[in-house]
Protein backbone atom coordinates (compact mmCIF):
# COMPACT_ATOMS: atom_id res chain seq x y z
CA UNK A 1 0.00 0.00 0.00
CA UNK A 2 1.40 3.41 -0.92
CA UNK A 3 1.65 6.25 1.59
CA UNK A 4 -1.01 8.26 -0.18
CA UNK A 5 -3.50 5.82 -1.64
CA UNK A 6 -6.46 6.86 -3.75
CA UNK A 7 -9.47 7.73 -1.65
CA UNK A 8 -11.67 5.69 -3.96
CA UNK A 9 -10.70 3.09 -6.49
CA UNK A 10 -13.05 0.92 -8.49
CA UNK A 11 -11.45 -1.55 -10.87
CA UNK A 12 -13.62 -3.45 -13.35
CA UNK A 13 -16.47 -3.68 -10.88
CA UNK A 14 -19.41 -5.78 -12.04
CA UNK A 15 -22.73 -6.28 -10.31
CA UNK A 16 -25.48 -8.47 -11.64
CA UNK A 17 -28.80 -6.68 -12.10
CA UNK A 18 -30.67 -9.43 -10.28
CA UNK A 19 -29.83 -7.89 -6.89
CA UNK A 20 -32.88 -5.65 -6.81
CA UNK A 21 -31.41 -2.61 -8.55
CA UNK A 22 -32.81 -1.04 -11.72
CA UNK A 23 -29.63 -1.98 -13.53
CA UNK A 24 -26.32 -3.62 -12.59
CA UNK A 25 -22.76 -2.52 -13.24
CA UNK A 26 -20.37 -3.88 -15.81
CA UNK A 27 -16.60 -3.35 -15.71
CA UNK A 28 -16.92 -0.04 -13.93
CA UNK A 29 -13.63 1.69 -13.18
CA UNK A 30 -13.33 4.93 -11.28
CA UNK A 31 -10.62 6.64 -9.32
CA UNK A 32 -10.83 9.56 -6.95
CA UNK A 33 -7.97 11.21 -5.14
CA UNK A 34 -7.84 13.85 -2.45
CA UNK A 35 -9.62 17.03 -3.41
CA UNK A 36 -11.11 15.55 -6.58
CA UNK A 37 -14.74 15.64 -7.64
CA UNK A 38 -16.32 13.25 -10.10
CA UNK A 39 -19.83 13.70 -11.34
CA UNK A 40 -21.91 10.83 -12.69
CA UNK A 41 -24.99 11.40 -14.82
CA UNK A 42 -27.61 8.69 -14.41
CA UNK A 43 -29.49 7.36 -17.40
CA UNK A 44 -33.28 7.58 -17.20
CA UNK A 45 -35.08 5.62 -15.87
CA UNK A 46 -32.29 3.69 -14.12
CA UNK A 47 -31.85 5.77 -10.95
CA UNK A 48 -31.51 2.86 -8.54
CA UNK A 49 -28.00 1.61 -9.26
CA UNK A 50 -25.57 -0.24 -6.95
CA UNK A 51 -22.71 2.22 -7.44
CA UNK A 52 -23.02 3.97 -4.05
CA UNK A 53 -23.53 0.70 -2.16
CA UNK A 54 -20.44 -0.81 -3.77
CA UNK A 55 -18.36 2.28 -3.00
CA UNK A 56 -19.68 2.23 0.59
CA UNK A 57 -18.68 -1.41 0.93
CA UNK A 58 -22.06 -2.66 2.03
CA UNK A 59 -22.60 -4.48 -1.22
CA UNK A 60 -19.91 -6.79 -2.44
CA UNK A 61 -19.39 -6.59 -6.19
CA UNK A 62 -19.75 -9.81 -8.15
CA UNK A 63 -16.48 -9.01 -9.94
CA UNK A 64 -13.63 -6.53 -9.77
CA UNK A 65 -12.37 -4.64 -6.74
CA UNK A 66 -13.69 -1.67 -4.80
CA UNK A 67 -11.25 0.04 -2.44
CA UNK A 68 -11.53 2.94 -0.06
CA UNK A 69 -8.34 4.58 1.17
CA UNK A 70 -6.30 1.76 -0.30
CA UNK A 71 -8.26 -1.05 1.34
CA UNK A 72 -10.28 -3.49 -0.70
CA UNK A 73 -13.67 -3.84 1.00
CA UNK A 74 -13.62 -7.55 0.28
CA UNK A 75 -10.52 -8.03 2.43
CA UNK A 76 -11.43 -5.63 5.20
CA UNK A 77 -12.57 -6.94 8.57
CA UNK A 78 -16.07 -6.06 9.73
CA UNK A 79 -14.91 -3.71 12.48
CA UNK A 80 -12.47 -1.89 10.21
CA UNK A 81 -15.13 -1.66 7.50
CA UNK A 82 -17.42 0.05 10.02
CA UNK A 83 -14.73 2.58 10.87
CA UNK A 84 -14.03 3.14 7.18
CA UNK A 85 -17.73 3.80 6.54
CA UNK A 86 -17.61 6.32 9.34
CA UNK A 87 -15.24 8.33 7.12
CA UNK A 88 -17.71 8.43 4.24
CA UNK A 89 -20.35 11.13 4.30
CA UNK A 90 -23.19 9.70 2.32
CA UNK A 91 -26.26 11.53 1.19
CA UNK A 92 -28.81 8.90 0.32
CA UNK A 93 -31.18 8.98 -2.59
CA UNK A 94 -34.60 9.43 -1.00
CA UNK A 95 -35.54 9.60 2.68
CA UNK A 96 -33.09 7.74 4.90
CA UNK A 97 -33.80 8.34 8.54
CA UNK A 98 -34.10 6.28 11.69
CA UNK A 99 -37.77 6.87 12.41
CA UNK A 100 -37.62 6.51 16.20
CA UNK A 101 -34.98 9.23 16.58
CA UNK A 102 -35.44 12.95 16.16
CA UNK A 103 -33.81 14.54 13.13
CA UNK A 104 -31.08 16.19 15.21
CA UNK A 105 -30.27 12.82 16.82
CA UNK A 106 -30.20 11.26 13.37
CA UNK A 107 -27.72 13.88 12.17
CA UNK A 108 -25.39 13.36 15.11
CA UNK A 109 -25.76 9.58 15.24
CA UNK A 110 -22.84 8.50 12.99
CA UNK A 111 -20.43 10.93 14.63
CA UNK A 112 -21.54 9.99 18.14
CA UNK A 113 -20.77 6.39 17.22
CA UNK A 114 -17.49 6.85 15.40
CA UNK A 115 -15.68 9.75 17.01
CA UNK A 116 -15.00 11.08 20.45
CA UNK A 117 -15.67 14.76 19.82
CA UNK A 118 -17.72 16.06 22.78
CA UNK A 119 -21.46 16.28 22.17
CA UNK A 120 -21.54 20.05 22.61
CA UNK A 121 -18.83 20.53 20.00
CA UNK A 122 -20.53 18.13 17.59
CA UNK A 123 -23.83 19.92 17.99
CA UNK A 124 -22.17 23.30 17.48
CA UNK A 125 -20.50 22.05 14.28
CA UNK A 126 -23.79 20.58 13.06
CA UNK A 127 -25.66 23.81 13.78
CA UNK A 128 -23.08 25.79 11.88
CA UNK A 129 -23.42 23.45 8.91
CA UNK A 130 -27.20 23.60 9.21
CA UNK A 131 -27.06 27.39 8.96
CA UNK A 132 -24.84 27.15 5.89
CA UNK A 133 -27.52 24.96 4.28
CA UNK A 134 -30.24 27.46 5.09
CA UNK A 135 -31.72 25.90 8.22
CA UNK A 136 -32.42 27.81 11.41
CA UNK A 137 -30.93 25.03 13.50
CA UNK A 138 -31.20 21.30 13.94
CA UNK A 139 -34.85 20.19 13.89
CA UNK A 140 -35.75 18.35 17.09
CA UNK A 141 -38.74 16.66 15.49
CA UNK A 142 -39.28 13.18 14.13
CA UNK A 143 -38.41 12.76 10.44
CA UNK A 144 -42.07 12.06 9.66
CA UNK A 145 -43.01 15.44 11.14
CA UNK A 146 -40.32 17.42 9.34
CA UNK A 147 -40.84 19.17 6.00
CA UNK A 148 -39.26 17.24 3.09
CA UNK A 149 -37.22 20.29 2.00
CA UNK A 150 -35.77 20.61 5.51
CA UNK A 151 -35.04 16.88 5.59
CA UNK A 152 -33.05 17.24 2.37
CA UNK A 153 -30.98 19.99 3.93
CA UNK A 154 -30.55 17.94 7.10
CA UNK A 155 -29.32 15.04 4.99
CA UNK A 156 -26.64 17.40 3.64
CA UNK A 157 -25.64 18.36 7.19
CA UNK A 158 -25.34 14.70 8.19
CA UNK A 159 -23.22 13.91 5.13
CA UNK A 160 -20.84 16.86 5.58
CA UNK A 161 -20.53 16.63 9.37
CA UNK A 162 -17.24 15.28 10.71
CA UNK A 163 -15.07 16.24 7.74
CA UNK A 164 -15.47 12.95 5.83
CA UNK A 165 -12.71 11.70 3.54
CA UNK A 166 -15.23 10.90 0.84
CA UNK A 167 -18.55 12.57 0.14
CA UNK A 168 -20.93 10.26 -1.63
CA UNK A 169 -23.83 12.37 -2.84
CA UNK A 170 -26.74 10.54 -4.43
CA UNK A 171 -28.95 13.05 -6.23
CA UNK A 172 -28.49 15.62 -3.44
CA UNK A 173 -30.31 18.24 -5.50
CA UNK A 174 -33.35 15.98 -5.91
CA UNK A 175 -36.54 17.95 -5.22
CA UNK A 176 -34.39 20.86 -4.04
CA UNK A 177 -32.98 22.16 -7.31
CA UNK A 178 -31.81 24.89 -7.69
CA UNK A 179 -32.27 26.10 -4.09
CA UNK A 180 -29.73 23.70 -2.64
CA UNK A 181 -27.08 24.16 -5.32
CA UNK A 182 -25.35 27.23 -3.89
CA UNK A 183 -24.87 25.90 -0.32
CA UNK A 184 -23.88 22.51 -1.70
CA UNK A 185 -21.22 23.99 -3.94
CA UNK A 186 -19.86 26.18 -1.14
CA UNK A 187 -19.56 23.25 1.25
CA UNK A 188 -18.11 20.99 -1.41
CA UNK A 189 -15.47 23.61 -2.15
CA UNK A 190 -14.51 23.67 1.53
CA UNK A 191 -14.47 19.88 1.72
CA UNK A 192 -12.25 19.61 -1.35
CA UNK A 193 -9.87 22.25 -0.07
CA UNK A 194 -9.54 20.16 3.09
CA UNK A 195 -8.57 17.12 1.02
CA UNK A 196 -11.89 15.32 0.78
CA UNK A 197 -12.97 13.60 -2.41
CA UNK A 198 -16.49 13.96 -3.77
CA UNK A 199 -18.63 11.73 -5.95
CA UNK A 200 -21.83 13.43 -7.07
CA UNK A 201 -24.43 11.22 -8.71
CA UNK A 202 -27.18 13.14 -10.49
CA UNK A 203 -29.93 12.70 -13.03
CA UNK A 204 -30.08 16.39 -13.93
CA UNK A 205 -28.18 17.52 -16.98
CA UNK A 206 -28.12 21.05 -15.54
CA UNK A 207 -26.12 19.82 -12.56
CA UNK A 208 -23.92 17.67 -14.77
CA UNK A 209 -23.07 20.68 -16.92
CA UNK A 210 -22.60 23.06 -13.98
CA UNK A 211 -19.21 24.66 -14.54
CA UNK A 212 -19.03 26.14 -11.04
CA UNK A 213 -18.64 22.64 -9.66
CA UNK A 214 -15.23 22.33 -11.31
CA UNK A 215 -15.28 18.53 -11.49
CA UNK A 216 -12.08 16.65 -12.15
CA UNK A 217 -13.97 13.97 -14.07
CA UNK A 218 -17.39 13.48 -15.65
CA UNK A 219 -19.05 10.15 -16.33
CA UNK A 220 -22.31 8.98 -17.83
CA UNK A 221 -24.12 5.80 -16.93
CA UNK A 222 -25.20 3.97 -20.07
CA UNK A 223 -27.06 0.94 -18.90
CA UNK A 224 -24.60 -0.94 -16.67
CA UNK A 225 -21.59 0.88 -18.16
CA UNK A 226 -19.88 3.92 -16.71
CA UNK A 227 -18.58 5.94 -19.61
CA UNK A 228 -15.95 8.63 -19.03
CA UNK A 229 -17.02 11.92 -20.59
CA UNK A 230 -13.98 14.06 -19.97
CA UNK A 231 -13.79 17.03 -17.66
CA UNK B 1 -42.09 -43.62 7.48
CA UNK B 2 -43.44 -40.15 6.67
CA UNK B 3 -44.59 -39.81 10.25
CA UNK B 4 -41.14 -40.71 11.59
CA UNK B 5 -39.52 -38.38 9.09
CA UNK B 6 -41.73 -35.50 10.18
CA UNK B 7 -40.85 -36.14 13.83
CA UNK B 8 -37.18 -36.17 12.95
CA UNK B 9 -37.59 -33.02 10.91
CA UNK B 10 -39.36 -31.29 13.80
CA UNK B 11 -36.67 -32.32 16.29
CA UNK B 12 -33.85 -31.23 14.02
CA UNK B 13 -35.67 -27.96 13.37
CA UNK B 14 -35.96 -27.26 17.09
CA UNK B 15 -32.32 -28.18 17.70
CA UNK B 16 -31.27 -25.85 14.87
CA UNK B 17 -33.33 -23.00 16.36
CA UNK B 18 -31.85 -23.59 19.81
CA UNK B 19 -28.32 -23.73 18.41
CA UNK B 20 -28.93 -20.49 16.56
CA UNK B 21 -30.25 -18.81 19.71
CA UNK B 22 -27.29 -20.03 21.73
CA UNK B 23 -24.91 -18.76 19.05
CA UNK B 24 -26.52 -15.30 18.96
CA UNK B 25 -26.58 -15.12 22.75
CA UNK B 26 -22.90 -16.07 22.93
CA UNK B 27 -22.11 -13.40 20.35
CA UNK B 28 -24.13 -10.83 22.32
CA UNK B 29 -22.19 -11.64 25.48
CA UNK B 30 -18.84 -11.87 23.73
CA UNK B 31 -19.22 -8.57 21.88
CA UNK B 32 -21.25 -6.82 24.56
CA UNK B 33 -18.71 -7.40 27.31
CA UNK B 34 -16.05 -5.46 25.39
CA UNK B 35 -16.15 -1.80 26.39
CA UNK B 36 -14.93 -0.57 22.99
CA UNK B 37 -18.27 -1.54 21.41
CA UNK B 38 -20.20 0.73 23.76
CA UNK B 39 -20.01 4.02 21.92
CA UNK B 40 -22.14 6.99 23.02
CA UNK B 41 -24.78 6.08 20.46
CA UNK B 42 -24.98 2.48 21.73
CA UNK B 43 -25.08 3.58 25.38
CA UNK B 44 -27.92 5.88 24.47
CA UNK B 45 -29.93 2.95 23.09
CA UNK B 46 -29.24 0.99 26.29
CA UNK B 47 -30.46 3.88 28.43
CA UNK B 48 -33.64 4.21 26.38
CA UNK B 49 -34.26 0.48 26.61
CA UNK B 50 -33.84 0.43 30.40
CA UNK B 51 -36.11 3.45 30.64
CA UNK B 52 -38.79 1.86 28.51
CA UNK B 53 -38.57 -1.75 29.72
CA UNK B 54 -37.57 -1.13 33.31
CA UNK B 55 -38.41 2.31 34.67
CA UNK B 56 -41.72 2.64 32.83
CA UNK B 57 -42.78 -0.80 34.08
CA UNK B 58 -42.14 -0.15 37.78
CA UNK B 59 -45.70 0.94 38.51
CA UNK B 60 -47.20 -2.02 36.73
CA UNK B 61 -44.91 -4.61 38.32
CA UNK B 62 -45.46 -2.98 41.73
CA UNK B 63 -49.22 -3.29 41.29
CA UNK B 64 -48.91 -6.96 40.30
CA UNK B 65 -46.57 -7.53 43.25
CA UNK B 66 -49.05 -5.86 45.56
CA UNK B 67 -51.82 -8.18 44.42
CA UNK B 68 -49.56 -11.21 44.75
CA UNK B 69 -48.48 -10.03 48.18
CA UNK B 70 -52.08 -9.68 49.26
CA UNK B 71 -53.14 -13.06 47.96
CA UNK B 72 -50.14 -15.13 49.01
CA UNK B 73 -48.45 -13.50 51.98
CA UNK B 74 -51.68 -12.70 53.77
CA UNK B 75 -53.13 -16.15 53.23
CA UNK B 76 -49.92 -17.93 54.18
CA UNK B 77 -49.49 -15.78 57.25
CA UNK B 78 -53.03 -16.32 58.48
CA UNK B 79 -53.40 -20.03 57.72
CA UNK B 80 -49.98 -21.11 58.94
CA UNK B 81 -50.68 -19.34 62.22
CA UNK B 82 -54.00 -21.18 62.52
CA UNK B 83 -52.37 -24.57 62.07
CA UNK B 84 -49.46 -23.61 64.27
CA UNK B 85 -46.84 -23.89 61.53
CA UNK B 86 -45.60 -20.29 61.41
CA UNK B 87 -42.03 -21.54 61.04
CA UNK B 88 -43.00 -22.62 57.50
CA UNK B 89 -43.87 -19.06 56.46
CA UNK B 90 -40.32 -18.27 55.37
CA UNK B 91 -39.79 -21.42 53.29
CA UNK B 92 -43.19 -21.02 51.60
CA UNK B 93 -42.64 -17.37 50.71
CA UNK B 94 -39.11 -17.98 49.52
CA UNK B 95 -40.31 -20.86 47.37
CA UNK B 96 -43.37 -19.17 45.92
CA UNK B 97 -42.30 -15.54 45.58
CA UNK B 98 -38.52 -15.51 45.40
CA UNK B 99 -37.81 -18.76 43.57
CA UNK B 100 -40.86 -18.98 41.33
CA UNK B 101 -43.24 -16.07 40.90
CA UNK B 102 -40.85 -13.12 41.04
CA UNK B 103 -38.54 -14.15 38.21
CA UNK B 104 -41.42 -15.58 36.18
CA UNK B 105 -43.75 -12.58 36.43
CA UNK B 106 -41.05 -9.93 36.00
CA UNK B 107 -39.86 -11.68 32.85
CA UNK B 108 -43.41 -12.14 31.63
CA UNK B 109 -44.31 -8.49 32.17
CA UNK B 110 -41.21 -7.31 30.31
CA UNK B 111 -41.80 -9.75 27.45
CA UNK B 112 -45.40 -8.60 27.17
CA UNK B 113 -44.63 -4.88 27.38
CA UNK B 114 -41.29 -4.60 25.64
CA UNK B 115 -40.58 -7.84 23.79
CA UNK B 116 -43.39 -7.22 21.36
CA UNK B 117 -42.37 -3.60 21.00
CA UNK B 118 -38.75 -4.55 20.23
CA UNK B 119 -39.77 -7.11 17.62
CA UNK B 120 -42.20 -4.69 15.97
CA UNK B 121 -39.73 -1.80 16.07
CA UNK B 122 -36.87 -3.79 14.54
CA UNK B 123 -39.15 -5.42 11.97
CA UNK B 124 -40.43 -2.01 10.88
CA UNK B 125 -36.87 -0.69 10.70
CA UNK B 126 -35.89 -3.63 8.51
CA UNK B 127 -38.89 -3.20 6.20
CA UNK B 128 -38.28 0.57 5.91
CA UNK B 129 -34.61 0.11 5.02
CA UNK B 130 -33.37 1.68 8.26
CA UNK B 131 -31.15 -1.29 9.04
CA UNK B 132 -29.48 -0.83 5.67
CA UNK B 133 -29.13 2.86 6.46
CA UNK B 134 -27.37 2.15 9.76
CA UNK B 135 -25.06 -0.30 8.05
CA UNK B 136 -24.22 2.29 5.39
CA UNK B 137 -23.26 4.80 8.07
CA UNK B 138 -20.91 2.29 9.69
CA UNK B 139 -23.18 1.37 12.59
CA UNK B 140 -23.20 -2.40 12.83
CA UNK B 141 -26.89 -3.32 13.34
CA UNK B 142 -25.87 -6.12 15.70
CA UNK B 143 -23.95 -3.72 17.92
CA UNK B 144 -26.31 -0.77 17.64
CA UNK B 145 -29.67 -2.54 17.61
CA UNK B 146 -29.31 -5.97 19.23
CA UNK B 147 -26.74 -5.71 22.02
CA UNK B 148 -28.11 -2.69 23.93
CA UNK B 149 -31.65 -4.05 23.66
CA UNK B 150 -30.71 -7.49 25.00
CA UNK B 151 -28.65 -6.01 27.84
CA UNK B 152 -31.36 -3.44 28.56
CA UNK B 153 -33.90 -6.23 28.69
CA UNK B 154 -31.83 -8.22 31.19
CA UNK B 155 -31.03 -5.21 33.40
CA UNK B 156 -34.72 -4.23 33.44
CA UNK B 157 -35.92 -7.72 34.34
CA UNK B 158 -33.35 -8.02 37.11
CA UNK B 159 -34.29 -4.70 38.68
CA UNK B 160 -38.02 -5.31 38.29
CA UNK B 161 -37.67 -8.69 39.99
CA UNK B 162 -36.05 -7.00 42.99
CA UNK B 163 -38.90 -4.48 43.04
CA UNK B 164 -41.33 -7.39 42.87
CA UNK B 165 -39.71 -9.14 45.85
CA UNK B 166 -39.71 -6.03 47.99
CA UNK B 167 -43.24 -4.88 47.14
CA UNK B 168 -44.93 -8.28 47.37
CA UNK B 169 -43.31 -9.28 50.65
CA UNK B 170 -43.63 -5.91 52.35
CA UNK B 171 -47.18 -5.24 51.14
CA UNK B 172 -48.29 -8.71 52.17
CA UNK B 173 -46.76 -8.32 55.60
CA UNK B 174 -48.21 -4.83 56.11
CA UNK B 175 -51.66 -5.88 54.95
CA UNK B 176 -51.78 -8.89 57.24
CA UNK B 177 -50.75 -6.54 60.04
CA UNK B 178 -53.61 -4.15 59.27
CA UNK B 179 -56.11 -6.96 58.87
CA UNK B 180 -55.39 -8.07 62.39
CA UNK B 181 -54.09 -11.48 61.44
CA UNK B 182 -51.48 -11.27 64.23
CA UNK B 183 -48.54 -11.94 61.94
CA UNK B 184 -45.04 -12.70 63.13
CA UNK B 185 -43.07 -9.73 64.45
CA UNK B 186 -41.19 -8.00 61.62
CA UNK B 187 -37.78 -9.12 62.88
CA UNK B 188 -38.96 -12.75 63.04
CA UNK B 189 -40.55 -12.44 59.61
CA UNK B 190 -37.29 -11.19 58.07
CA UNK B 191 -35.27 -13.74 60.00
CA UNK B 192 -37.59 -16.52 58.87
CA UNK B 193 -37.27 -15.40 55.24
CA UNK B 194 -33.51 -15.07 55.41
CA UNK B 195 -33.12 -18.46 57.05
CA UNK B 196 -35.11 -20.11 54.28
CA UNK B 197 -32.83 -18.93 51.50
CA UNK B 198 -30.38 -21.67 50.53
CA UNK B 199 -26.88 -21.04 49.18
CA UNK B 200 -27.96 -22.55 45.85
CA UNK B 201 -30.58 -19.79 45.55
CA UNK B 202 -27.78 -17.30 45.14
CA UNK B 203 -27.00 -19.01 41.83
CA UNK B 204 -30.32 -20.43 40.66
CA UNK B 205 -32.51 -17.37 41.27
CA UNK B 206 -30.28 -14.99 39.26
CA UNK B 207 -30.14 -17.63 36.52
CA UNK B 208 -33.93 -17.81 36.50
CA UNK B 209 -34.09 -14.05 36.26
CA UNK B 210 -31.34 -13.27 33.77
CA UNK B 211 -31.14 -16.25 31.40
CA UNK B 212 -34.76 -16.04 30.21
CA UNK B 213 -34.40 -12.26 29.94
CA UNK B 214 -31.30 -12.55 27.76
CA UNK B 215 -32.89 -15.23 25.61
CA UNK B 216 -36.15 -13.29 25.27
CA UNK B 217 -34.20 -10.24 24.20
CA UNK B 218 -32.34 -12.29 21.62
CA UNK B 219 -35.54 -13.93 20.37
CA UNK B 220 -37.37 -10.61 19.98
CA UNK B 221 -34.43 -8.98 18.20
CA UNK B 222 -33.76 -11.89 15.85
CA UNK B 223 -37.44 -12.35 15.00
CA UNK B 224 -37.74 -8.63 14.32
CA UNK B 225 -34.68 -8.54 12.10
CA UNK B 226 -35.62 -11.75 10.28
CA UNK B 227 -38.55 -10.20 8.41
CA UNK B 228 -38.44 -9.78 4.67
CA UNK B 229 -39.41 -6.63 2.85
CA UNK B 230 -43.18 -6.82 3.34
CA UNK B 231 -45.00 -4.86 6.03
CA UNK B 232 -47.29 -7.87 6.56
CA UNK B 233 -44.31 -9.75 8.01
CA UNK B 234 -44.26 -7.41 11.03
CA UNK B 235 -47.27 -8.77 12.97
CA UNK B 236 -46.11 -12.32 12.25
CA UNK B 237 -42.71 -11.51 13.73
CA UNK B 238 -44.21 -10.00 16.88
CA UNK B 239 -46.50 -12.99 17.42
CA UNK B 240 -43.65 -15.44 16.91
CA UNK B 241 -41.39 -13.53 19.26
CA UNK B 242 -44.03 -13.50 22.00
CA UNK B 243 -44.74 -17.22 21.65
CA UNK B 244 -41.11 -18.25 21.58
CA UNK B 245 -40.09 -15.95 24.42
CA UNK B 246 -42.93 -17.16 26.63
CA UNK B 247 -42.14 -20.78 25.85
CA UNK B 248 -38.45 -20.24 26.62
CA UNK B 249 -39.30 -18.46 29.87
CA UNK B 250 -41.55 -21.24 31.19
CA UNK B 251 -39.15 -23.93 30.01
CA UNK B 252 -36.13 -22.38 31.74
CA UNK B 253 -38.15 -21.62 34.83
CA UNK B 254 -39.39 -25.20 35.07
CA UNK B 255 -35.96 -26.65 34.35
CA UNK B 256 -34.27 -24.46 36.96
CA UNK B 257 -36.96 -25.33 39.53
CA UNK B 258 -36.49 -29.00 38.78
CA UNK B 259 -32.73 -28.68 39.21
CA UNK B 260 -33.09 -26.80 42.46
CA UNK B 261 -35.06 -29.64 44.06
CA UNK B 262 -32.78 -32.44 42.92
Amino acid sequence: MSDNPDILLLENVSVDETHGYDVGLRDVSLKLNQGELAIVLLQRPFFNIPLADVINGIFCADGGTASFCGRDWRHTSASRAERQRGRIGRMFDGPAWVSNLDVDENILLPQRHHCSIPDAQLRADAEMLAKSFGLNGLPATRPSQTAPQDLRRCACVRAFLGEPGLLLLERPEHSAYPALMAPLMTNIKTARARGGAVLWITNLIEVYDETELKPTARYRMEGPLLQPAGV
Amino acid sequence: MNFLASIGQFVFGQVRKLTYLAAVLSAVLFVGLRPRHWSRAVRNVLARQVLFSGVDAINFISFIALLIGVSIVVQANIWLRKVGQTQLLGPILVTVIIRELGPLLANFVVIGRSGNAIAAELANMKVNGEVHLLDSMGLDPFIYLVIPRVFGFAVSVFCLTIVFFVVSLSSGYLLSLFMGGHPLPLADFIDNLGGSIRPSDAVLVPIKIILPALLSGVICCTEGLAVGSSITDVPKATTRSLQRSAFMLFFISAAASFLSYL
